[in-house]
């Protein structure tokens, strides 16, 4: 099966790719555009179940590629079997954010499933700084730690200036706010820390599917910050949805990229 | 025989990084390294040979894979003084 469908997979994201996002973009340009309530619903609505669905398939394709980097075996093959479960989280968590929009039986169960992504995006990530041999020194693990403290103490501060209220009553009683603001920015620490350390030093045949890889991680990160910030983009379609389509399509695209055969 | 032990060294670290089938045939794409029954054969010169087995793995992640196969080198010789 993967030998049927990869080859032109491959092909078609390597000779087409820009038109996905550019195509998306567009999409979503013209029904945000559509002064109709019903019209964005709808659309908003069908544009959750793109992503949904565009994570399960990137998600499988991710775990296809595991294998082929051997899995546990290897840094990379680790790495891929964790951002697999990230995308799997991704499209399990957004299968019941569509499904809480037509039954409240179903509401913040989604919560518990988006929680994951984040954490399964880092380990992922951590492999991937393992394979760079990013942080080798103890000095630059302790370094990225304070700047990891140090950039959640700055956002605190500034999300409780925005969102006095909330924010207080996460602070004593630990919500789900508390743990996707948390949870975004350690992965965009580590991410920016691989990108400053590493970021000169990556090349090969497989620097491009790093830097999708990389880029797509620190669209998840913008896509968080913009779900967290108004209520207004928690919505089916919002601008946050673009924000993590573009996100997993970056990452899918990595993947793909990421191909042990492109070496023979 | 110590440059043979620090090639195996190699491969084994870019194992740890890509898995064993991927770092031996890069291994074997040198065509100055060949391995049977588990026993490391170099044609030539064992230096000329772990040049070659670098530029191989560099072909991967670039630098980066280069200086796995430095930290090696730098760590196999403190151990052998």
């Amino acid at each position: 099966m993967t030998k049927s469908i990869y080859p032109s997979l491959e092909k078609f994201l390597e000779s087409k790719f820009i038109l996905l996002p550019s195509l998306t973009i567009l999409y979503w340009a013209l029904y945000q555009s559509y002064t109709t309530e019903n019209i964005k619903e709808t659309n908003g609505f069908i544009f959750g179940i793109l992503i949904a669905l565009l994570a399960f398939i990137a998600s499988f394709f991710t775990l296809l590629r595991s294998f082929e980097w051997e899995m546990f075996k290897s840094y990379l093959g680790k790495s891929l079997f964790f951002l697999s479960l990230a995308l799997f989280a991704w499209g399990i968590g957004q299968t019941l954010f569509l499904l809480s929009s037509l039954d409240s039986k179903f509401d913040n169960m989604y919560d518990y499933v988006f929680v994951l992504i984040d954490p399964l995006y880092l380990i992922g990530i951590y492999f991937i700084s393992k394979s760079l041999n990013t942080f080798k020194e103890m000095s630059t693990k302790i370094k990225v730690f304070l700047i990891t403290f140090f950039i959640f103490a700055v956002n605190i501060f500034f999300f409780s200036l925005f969102r006095n209220e909330e924010i207080i009553t996460s602070l004593t009683n630990i919500d789900f706010n508390l743990l996707f603001i948390l949870g975004s920015i350690i992965l965009w620490t580590f991410v920016i820390s691989i990108l400053v350390l590493s970021g000169k030093k990556i090349g090969g045949k497989f620097k491009t599917a790093l830097y999708f890889i990389l880029v797509g991680l620190l669209l998840q990160y913008l896509g968080d910050n913009l779900f967290e910030f108004s209520s207004e983009f928690q919505t089916n379609g919002s601008i946050a949805d673009l924000t993590f389509f573009l996100s997993i399509l970056f990452i899918f695209n990595g993947v793909v990229k990421l191909n042990p055969r492109s070496l023979k | 025989m110590k440059q043979n032990d620090l090639i195996m060294e190699i491969i084994q670290e870019q194992s740890n990084i890509v898995g064993e089938k991927i770092a031996l045939e890069r291994a074997l794409s040198t065509r100055v390294i060949s391995i049977s029954e588990n026993k490391l054969k170099i044609k030539g010169s064992p230096e000329e040979a772990i040049e070659k087995l670098i530029k191989a793995y560099e072909e991967i992640f670039g630098k980066a894979s280069v200086e796995v196969c430095e930290d090696v080198i730098k760590k196999f010789n403190t151990i052998q003084k």
